[in-house]
């Protein structure tokens, strides 16, 4: 044997196992604290999705009937893990894993934007409708980030801001417009993996508010993320509406 | 351009030779790493808006253009699918009039030229190298056009204008252009209908190739015709094939050919003959039908003209020398007679000899003979024939004799397709300046001093009249993929370059004014021909035909229109109709004969860097990534060569080295070689398959416009051979080794309905019993309270022609592995067609199996999952869900059909090819496991725009790719539950079997219809 090897093992052994303790404890310990969804205490507010921008709240008669036919008869298939319930163990504490490692994009995530675009002057100050800008969220899977040529409507000659700052920002939004123009690299605040597929469309017209999983974005000044966005969050939401909890809904 | 081909992510430890040490360390490390960051996150992500909006363009809605295809020359419509402005599939467009829906395996990977890796990106000069090889350099398109503006004013001699069959507004402009530059335009195509035009010509008096009414014929004799296959247009053919197997007097195909092709493996009987032997085969059909006494209606101008042909043939010699029985050949004649209505055609490399106008002006006096013309060969809407390969010859005569001073080329690849004994590729060396348009670099454009790439037909303007009658528009569906420009406006601005500018009005003429203006002529001509579909005003008839694909006539003209014998003595009188005995080359004496076929993967060589069709398994011998010679057992075992074997095919012309294929399927006297691979230039995927291009050992005697390029007359040596080369088979068995996965039964009788036959048959299969008393269940049954999505799929309509296949690769984002991992038996196709041979010498038969998965309501993947990755869902779905998935391929272990594939590798394919990648669907990482999902992305979407309206998925709304793509409808979707859906009848029709259901209690979605073979 190589007496090397040995001591390299009983080494990581120590290592791995004094982690993992830690890492279990730290577990149950915030689970309990999780599983916090922002509904919107006021849904006609700024930012709902819908038909002719009415808001559609959850419990709409005509969406939530729909749905009833589809899911809530069937009972036994309703979910594949443990006949529908989630098990002790599930979703909620992978969020918590975050932890351990490098810092994560999770709830709080706040990257700094290459232009400080400020969602209060927009939408509180100036009334802007959310799909004024958003306007693909209730035709596509996709909710879109404007196009450069939105910013340039206004910003090209009338609006120059008020004060200092918001003069300099939008000088440099102004670079964008060069020539045919050019894409604006903000930074990615809700980033889903690739394998799991969001249809705003489809949760808009069931009645989901913008607010439910982006927060109050009218009151922020630098978008943050206010939800974990991790599967335990969605299933749970997903549960409660009597919405399919099929697997294959999300990932395909 | 660097030599990276499909990249195996290094990152997977797989694949490095590791020690004990290390891995050691690496399984700690790894460990450690798992445990601290079991949810390891992406790097930061941006997200980059559109600089300018489109309202058309929704971000994550697709955007459907019609346009053509120009693949080859059958114009099939296509609907190219565009995400975010870049096209990621090509599916077949339904109102088209060729192709009805469906579309070959080659069009669905026109993608992949668009997105071709080695692709002239931008204008290009030879210059010399370092090392004094020469080399291309980018130049400015404007240097190039004042290079090229020097050249047309300082020569003084010859130029030629080389190019592809054009049609439509680019074949006007290219006559403009070589009138203004000075120009003879020439134009070739290996594979050209000019014999069966000629053959029209001089028997009919009009230069056309007819329609061919598939659907209708009762009986079909075909002598070599690949036309399930490649053969002047195949989605048509297989639709009408498919489509005469479902009526009520079902079609019957005998085919004769010295190799079992894809459409011999289809025919009811398929007769071996000696090769080269198709004209004699066919004198002695005209003989005997001619003097038979149930010969009916022969005029007298028709039965002389029939005297001078056939009067010395002595039909029992002439059927024994083809290595024929005279009783097979009396019962032929016996049916045809029979037949309410018969069709006889011929083509292929079976007819391409020295005399293949001969023979098609034979097989149009057979079909008079039986009164098919007007019936099953119709002259109601005639396929255009341009001539092509008229002045071939005397330009490689001009080139040798230094007469040229400039050659413009567009589109075809004469140094590899036309057979090197020609000398092309030497003489075009001897021209003083050679532009090429092509924007790939293949083998002739290699030889160019300048590269003016133009435009992938997806990214541009143009229009096609493969049909008279039928005009299809084809249409830009993405903005340029590199630095390259429309063919018609480089020429155009040459001629302003060269002083002759074409204008309209008085501004500079685009191509896209020049096609508009030639729509606008179409227009009126429509409307004086006073056909009330067409609107009075021209841009709202132009916006319709571009959201069409075209114009279509097709309901008006549906009667087959005859034409009057009006012979043309002059063409006539030159014509041999002496029997062909298969000239023994005069130099050397070889003892085989060479047969280069084209094939349903590379066709005549332009589609061999498209790596799904490398991938693809041919559907007869299953051979992916490779060239191979078709070998007899008897003729192998004389020279001691094995199957996998490296042969050495050898003849005054030159030398191929391949890998042999023994296989009975082929007559002793023959080595079969598919036409298409053995570049040396063309780009990184057609260049991994070595051993050398087959058309350098056809000798080519003279190309003209009257004939198909002979392809059948040189004899070649067999010996073992030198190099390695593997034979890569994806077929585990020929033999369905009494499991009866692919069903099939023969009919004897005559049958009114294919639906009713089963009860009637008394050789075949008969259905097995369980489906009349259903087992006993051990376990509660599943139940689909709303949907349960279930397939047919008709093996009586499945032709083997592997389209779903590549539908399936283009739709789902499966890896394209490259030959060393599919040698690993690591290919990763979701959808396979399992060939199997039945029978043996005459009785042989050929079973077409599409194998995916099978979506089982008791699947035995299920269970053994220890993380749920794999399950059955409330509408029947076998799910399978990637992120789930940690790699134990105890799914694959245990499933029954071999679906399941597992991704051992990441697979990269080269920038821009990633560009096709569908949005919709996940790519699959390293270590998980995938396989066919009824296409769910589909599924999901329909249902989506169902709940938008408040209704459920209506029958026919989802087609997965596979069924969409099927020339020949052959496979069907949709909801079970619903007893009024297509699907759910097909599945209790008395063919209906499931595989191994019997057996193994899967209770499988997919229901397949047995095959059917007639009794011939």
């Amino acid at each position: 044997m190589f007496p090397a090897d040995i001591r390299f093992f009983s080494r990581l052994f120590a290592v791995v196992n004094k982690k993992l303790e830690f890492a279990i404890f730290l577990s149950l310990f915030f689970s309990l604290a999780c599983g916090d969804i922002l509904i919107a205490d006021d849904s006609s507010k700024n930012g709902c999705i819908g038909e002719n921008n009415k808001c559609l709240v959850a419990g709409d008669k005509k969406n939530d009937e729909y749905d009833r036919t589809t899911y809530k008869s069937i009972g036994k298939y309703n979910g594949v893990w443990n006949r529908g319930k989630a098990a002790f163990w599930d979703i909620d504490l992978i969020d918590h894993f975050h932890y351990f490692g490098p810092p994560q994009r999770v709830k709080g995530y706040k990257p700094k934007q290459p232009i400080s675009f400020s969602h209060v002057t927009h939408v509180q100050k100036n009334k802007m409708e959310c799909q004024f800008c958003h306007w693909s969220v209730a035709k596509s899977p996709y909710a879109n980030i404007p196009e450069v040529e939105t910013c340039k409507g206004c910003h090209q000659i009338q609006v120059q801001g008020t004060t200092d700052e918001q003069k300099a920002e939008i000088k440099k939004l102004q670079e964008y417009f060069s020539g045919n123009g050019k894409p604006i690299p903000w930074e990615k605040v809700h980033v889903m993996p690739d394998y799991v597929k969001f249809n705003h469309k489809r949760h808009g017209k069931a009645g989901v508010t913008c607010q439910e999983c982006h927060g109050q974005v009218p009151e922020m000044d630098v978008v943050e993320r206010v939800t974990s966005m991790k599967m335990g969050w969605c299933i749970s939401c997903h549960r409660e509406r009597g919405a399919s909890i099929d697997c294959l809904g999300c990932h395909h | 351009m660097g030599e990276k081909d499909l990249e195996v992510n290094q990152n997977s430890n797989l694949n490095k030779k590791l020690s004990r040490r290390r891995f050691l360390q690496v399984i700690g490390a790894s460990s450690a790493a798992a445990t601290l960051s079991a949810c390891a996150n992406d790097a930061a992500q941006k997200i980059y808006p559109f600089a300018k909006g489109d309202k058309e363009q929704i971000p994550g809605v697709a955007v459907w253009y019609a346009s053509t295809c120009v693949e080859c020359s059958a114009g099939c419509g296509i609907h190219v699918r565009t995400r975010e402005g870049r096209a990621v599939k090509v599916e077949g467009n339904p109102d088209h009039p060729v192709n009805k829906g469906g579309l070959c395996a080659r069009g669905q990977a026109s993608l992949q030229a668009l997105y071709d890796p080695d692709r002239v990106r931008e204008p290009m000069a030879r210059s010399q190298g370092v090392d004094g090889k020469p080399i291309f350099k980018p130049i400015s398109w404007s240097e190039a056009y004042g290079k090229i503006a020097q050249e047309v004013k300082n020569s003084g001699n010859k130029r030629y204008l080389l190019t592809s069959l054009l049609s439509g507004s680019l074949s006007e402009l290219a006559d403009d252009f070589s009138r203004e530059i000075g120009l003879r335009h020439v134009s070739y195509e290996l594979f050209s209908n000019s014999d069966i035009a000629q053959a029209a010509q001089i028997i009919f008096g009009k230069r056309l190739v007819p329609t061919y009414n598939f659907e209708t014929a009762e009986l079909v004799v075909n002598f070599g015709a690949d036309f399930l296959e490649t053969w002047i247009s195949p989605c048509e053919f297989a639709r009408g094939w498919s489509d005469g197997r479902r009526s009520a007097k079902p079609l019957k195909l005998i085919h004769i050919e010295p190799r079992l092709s894809l459409t011999g493996a289809n025919a009811d009987l398929w007769l071996k003959n000696s090769p080269a032997s198709e004209l004699n085969l066919a004198l002695a059909l005209l003989k005997i039908i001619s003097t038979s006494p149930r010969v009916r209606g022969l005029t007298p101008q028709l039965a002389d003209l029939i005297r001078r042909v056939v009067d010395n043939v002595d039909p029992k010699r002439l059927v024994a020398a083809a290595d024929l029985r005279y009783a097979d050949f009396e019962k032929i004649v016996d049916k045809l007679f029979s037949a309410k209505s018969s069709l006889v055609i011929a083509g292929g490399t079976a007819c391409a000899t020295s005399r293949s106008l001969e023979m098609q002006v034979v097989v149009n006096l057979i079909n008079l003979v039986l009164g098919n013309v007007g019936q099953t060969i119709s002259f109601a809407r005639p396929r255009t024939s341009h001539p092509v390969n008229s002045e071939i010859s005397s330009m490689i005569a001009d080139l040798q004799a230094d007469k040229v001073d400039l050659v413009f080329m567009y589109g075809t690849n004469p140094a590899f397709s036309l057979p090197s004994s020609s000398g092309f590729a030497y003489a075009l060396k001897r021209a003083r300046m050679v532009v090429s348009f092509s924007s790939h670099l293949d083998e002739t454009t290699a030889l160019a001093d300048l590269i003016l790439p133009a435009h992938h037909s997806l990214e541009s303007w143009g229009d096609l009249e493969s049909i008279d009658g039928e005009y299809s528009l084809i249409q830009p569906t993405m903005l340029p993929v590199f630095q390259t420009k429309q063919l018609g406006d480089i020429w155009l601005e040459l001629m302003g370059v060269c002083d002759k500018p074409k204008k309209i009005g008085d501004k500079p003429a685009t191509f896209l004014d020049l096609l508009k203006e030639r729509w606008r002529v179409i227009h009126s001509t429509l409307r004086s021909g006073s056909d009330n579909r067409v609107e009075a005003d021209f841009d709202l008839f132009w916006r319709k035909a571009l959201q069409k694909g075209g114009f279509f006539n097709h309901q008006k003209n549906s009667e087959p229109i005859n034409l009057p014998l009006a012979l043309d003595q002059n063409s006539f009188g030159k014509l041999n109709f002496k029997e062909l005995s298969f000239d023994q080359n005069k130099r050397g004496s070889n003892p085989l004969v060479l047969y280069p076929y084209p094939s349903v993967k590379t066709f005549d060589g332009r589609f061999a860097n498209r790596p799904w069709l490398q991938e693809l398994a041919d559907p007869v011998t299953q051979i992916v990534w490779g060239s191979w010679a078709e070998v007899h057992p008897k003729t192998a075992a004389e020279r001691g060569l094995a199957q996998g074997d490296v042969a050495r095919l050898r003849n005054y012309y030159g030398e191929v080295n391949l890998p042999i294929y023994v296989t009975e399927n082929v007559h002793p006297g023959i080595v079969a070689v598919p036409i298409g691979n053995g570049h040396s230039e063309y780009g990184r995927f057609a260049r991994k398959i070595k051993g050398g291009n087959v058309l350098d050992l056809v000798s080519v005697s003279d190309i003209s416009a009257e004939r198909s390029v002979s392809l059948l007359n040189t004899k070649v040596d067999l010996a073992r051979g030198v190099g390695k080369a593997e034979l890569i088979n994806v077929q585990g068995s020929d033999s369905q080794l009494g499991r009866d996965l692919a069903k099939s039964s023969l009919v004897t009788a005559s049958v009114t309905d294919l639906h009713d036959h089963s009860h009637n048959s008394k050789n075949g299969h008969h259905l097995s019993h369980d489906d009349h008393h259903q087992p006993k269940q051990m376990y509660e049954q599943r139940k689909h309270p709303v949907y349960s999505w279930g397939m047919v799929v008709d093996l009586a309509s499945c032709t083997g022609c592997s389209a779903c296949v590549v539908a399936c690769y283009a739709e789902n984002n499966i890896p394209v592995v490259g030959p060393e991992r599919c040698a690993e038996g690591r290919e990763m196709s979701w959808l396979r067609i399992e060939r199997y041979y039945e029978g043996a010498g005459e009785e042989l038969e050929v079973r077409f199996l599409p194998m995916m998965c099978q979506h089982c309501g008791n699947a035995p993947c299920e269970p053994v999952c220890p993380v749920y990755a794999t399950y059955h869902n409330e509408e029947g779905l076998n799910a399978m869900i990637y992120n789930r998935c940690v790699g134990t391929r105890y799914c694959s272990n245990n499933c029954s059909y071999k679906v399941r594939r597992f991704n051992w590798f990441e697979i990269e394919l080269p920038e821009p090819l990633n560009m096709q990648y569908n949005p919709d669907v996940t790519r699959r990482s390293a270590g998980v496991m995938e396989k066919c999902t009824f296409c769910v992305q589909r599924i999901i979407e329909a249902k989506d725009n169902a709940k938008d309206e408040g209704r459920l998925v209506r029958d026919g709304e989802i087609k997965p790719a596979c069924a969409q793509s099927c020339p020949t409808q052959a496979i069907t979707f949709g909801n079970l539950n619903d007893p009024e859906s297509k699907v759910a009848k097909l599945a209790k029709d008395k063919r209906a079997y499931k595989v191994l259901d019997h057996h193994l209690n899967t209770q499988p979605a997919i229901t397949y219809l047995e095959g059917i073979r007639f009794k011939v």
